[in-house]
């Protein structure tokens, strides 16, 4: 009896479970599983949506032919895509774990800091960036923008000659220098996340390392970053899914026009390509993380 | 105790000057970012209130020679704003308020059972964080036609009501990360005392998390003003919400004769950005303080 008692509960428990999740299970069945098989079904074939209801034609690779071969924009549109990523991503983690760490610590005016730093979180989206940058870089005050962004009286191109930095790491900076205001107005949900997460790190091993007499150099790096480690997960995949989403990339504008040509079968050919690429990338990145970066710190 | 130890050393100096060195270089990175922050905020209110002139003006860029709210008042009829806000409130405010509830508690069930097939359930759920609205937003709303909810606000409601919203995934994510760190005695004895689950989960796992449910409740809202994917769609004009006017604007502009590059562009787009964002704002700034103070409690597990 003592024994079957238990495993009766918890049995009963899994059954709970389900009373839980049932509704997110039909909803992921017709709103989410459904839907991808279909967009990957159209990718293979011609669409037309009539007055009568979508009627399609299976037409094998051939969509992915065109995109891949005879669409001279696509491969050039895939690579500024992926370059873009590849220079904003680290770049986003990096500033915002910096601000994160940095408005985590006690001092006066945090709290309006705070407030300021994740303004961008409410007023960030597609639409208004995308406008406001299109505003702001066709009318005559365009110089003033550039101006501003480079501080006026900074030109960091000198900088970097003056520091002898090796060619890729200077273009690197000058590309994410540029684009400042685009990258910094992204990294407000990161800076929230990662302030979620540096709350949940323990005092305790603050305490313990500061009476070790750790620097705050060495905190960081031997106790920060570890306990960071799922926080550090979700900001990357988010990070990565907000660069590849976001209105202005290259590809999905590729996609749109393609669907606003009612050329569905293409656009979605495009879109699938793109994001099974990212797809791999995002596995291998999260591969090598998993396996090097958080096997070392344990 | 540690103090004394600085003391005995004589390192006091040593240890406080520096302090004060970083604490400035704080501030001063701080402010930095602070004005790239806010620049573009600024930037698009000075332009939305210049007049022809003050646009052409080059030696004035901040603060301009003459104005008017002329800018306002054209975009407010251009986009149309009382009805696209009517639908906005009516189809994707509702939606956050729907998904923040729904979504707390799927993520309850997830928290707090072990449960067959969990690894393929966790895996499905972080594969919908993944996968991007783009990617089946065109069968979605063909989907939404077979099912006459077209251009109706169920093609909100409808995802939310089953937890799979407008990043519904994240918002579970959240609130089940907040869960797994909530204590489970009060649960238990609550399971003693007779209680199911679902009545264990609204008298007691609900009413401790309104910590989460601020952080949560603020980024669905400002999540959904936001998205205009799905609201382009499967929407028709006549009903389309803010988000979607506001995607449209080049395109309205064009039909009244002004083009990109134009002065009244940035102005009239300036302007339409402002009232877009005004709500979400104005409503931070009451709520900011919750907020932030929210975010640390949530608890996000290393």
């Amino acid at each position: 009896m003592k024994n079957r008692k238990p495993k009766g509960l918890e049995t009963l428990k899994s059954r709970y479970a389900f009373i839980f999740l049932a509704p997110w299970i039909v909803g992921m069945l017709f709103f989410f599983i459904m839907p991808i098989v279909q967009s990957a079904f159209f990718s293979f074939s011609q669409i037309s949506i009539e007055i009568e209801g979508v009627r399609t034609t299976f037409l094998g690779l051939e969509n992915f032919e065109y995109i891949l071969f005879k669409d001279t924009q696509y491969i050039d549109d895939f690579i500024a895509a992926i370059t873009d990523m590849l220079i904003s991503v680290p770049f986003i983690l990096v500033v915002s774990l910096i601000l994160a760490v940095l408005l985590n610590n006690e001092f006066r005016g945090r709290l309006f800091f705070r407030s300021l730093y994740f303004m961008p979180v409410i007023i960030a989206s597609g639409v208004v960036l995308d406008l406001y940058l299109g505003a702001a870089s066709s009318n005559a005050t365009e110089v003033a923008v550039n101006d501003a962004v480079s501080f006026g009286m900074i030109d960091f191109s000198e900088i970097f000659t003056a520091l002898n930095l090796p060619t890729a790491i200077e273009n690197y900076l000058s590309v994410a220098l540029d684009n400042l205001f685009m990258l910094v107005w992204q990294s407000g949900i990161q800076i929230i996340l990662f302030i979620a997460g540096l709350q949940s790190i323990p005092d305790l091993l603050y305490e313990v390392a500061h009476v070790e007499g750790a620097t705050k150099w060495e905190e960081f790096w031997f106790i920060t970053l570890p306990m960071l480690g799922r926080t550090m997960f979700l900001v990357i995949v988010f990070t990565i899914v907000e660069n590849i989403t976001k209105s202005n990339n290259e590809i999905i504008a590729h996609g749109y026009n393609f669907f606003n040509n009612l050329d569905y079968g293409r656009g979605s050919a495009s879109l699938w390509f793109y994001f099974l690429v990212i797809g791999i990338i995002m596995a291998i990145i999260l591969f090598l993380y998993n396996k090097v970066f958080l096997k070392r710190w344990s | 105790m540690l103090k004394n130890k600085f003391q005995f050393n004589g390192n006091i100096i040593r240890r406080k000057v520096p302090e004060i060195v970083i604490s400035l270089a704080r501030f001063l990175f701080l402010i930095i970012v602070g004005y790239i922050v806010l620049y573009p905020l600024l930037y698009m209110l000075v332009s939305a209130i210049k007049d022809k002139e003050a646009l052409l003006d080059m030696e004035h860029i901040w603060i301009p020679i003459s104005f008017s709210f002329k800018g306002f008042s054209e975009a407010f009829g251009l986009i149309n704003f009382g009805n696209a806000l009517k639908q906005t409130i009516l189809v994707q405010v509702l939606s956050a308020a729907i998904e923040v509830f729904v979504c707390s508690f799927i993520a309850y069930g997830f928290a707090r059972f072990k449960f067959k097939g969990k690894p393929i359930f966790t895996f499905l759920l972080i594969l919908s964080l993944l996968i991007p609205i783009q990617m089946y937003s065109l069968s979605m709303s063909i989907n939404f036609r077979n099912l006459h909810i077209f251009s109706t606000p169920f093609v909100y409601w409808l995802p939310s009501l089953f937890g799979v919203g407008i990043r519904s995934g994240m918002m579970i994510f959240i609130y089940q990360q907040f869960f797994i760190g909530l204590p489970k005695e009060l649960e238990d004895a609550a399971y003693i005392d007779g209680a199911g689950p679902v009545k264990t989960y609204f008298s007691i796992a609900l009413p401790s998390s309104s910590v989460v449910i601020t952080t949560v409740a603020v980024l669905s809202f400002v999540w959904h003003w936001n998205e205009y994917h799905l609201a382009t769609l499967s929407f028709l004009s006549e009903d389309a919400p803010l988000s979607m006017v506001m995607n449209f604007l080049p395109v309205y502009l064009q039909q009244v004769g002004i083009y990109k590059g134009w002065p009244e562009y940035s102005t009239l787009v300036s302007a339409a950005c402002l009232m877009f964002i005004v709500i979400p704002l104005v409503l931070y700034m009451i709520f900011q303080r919750k907020f932030v103070r929210s975010i640390d409690r949530v608890g996000i597990t290393g």
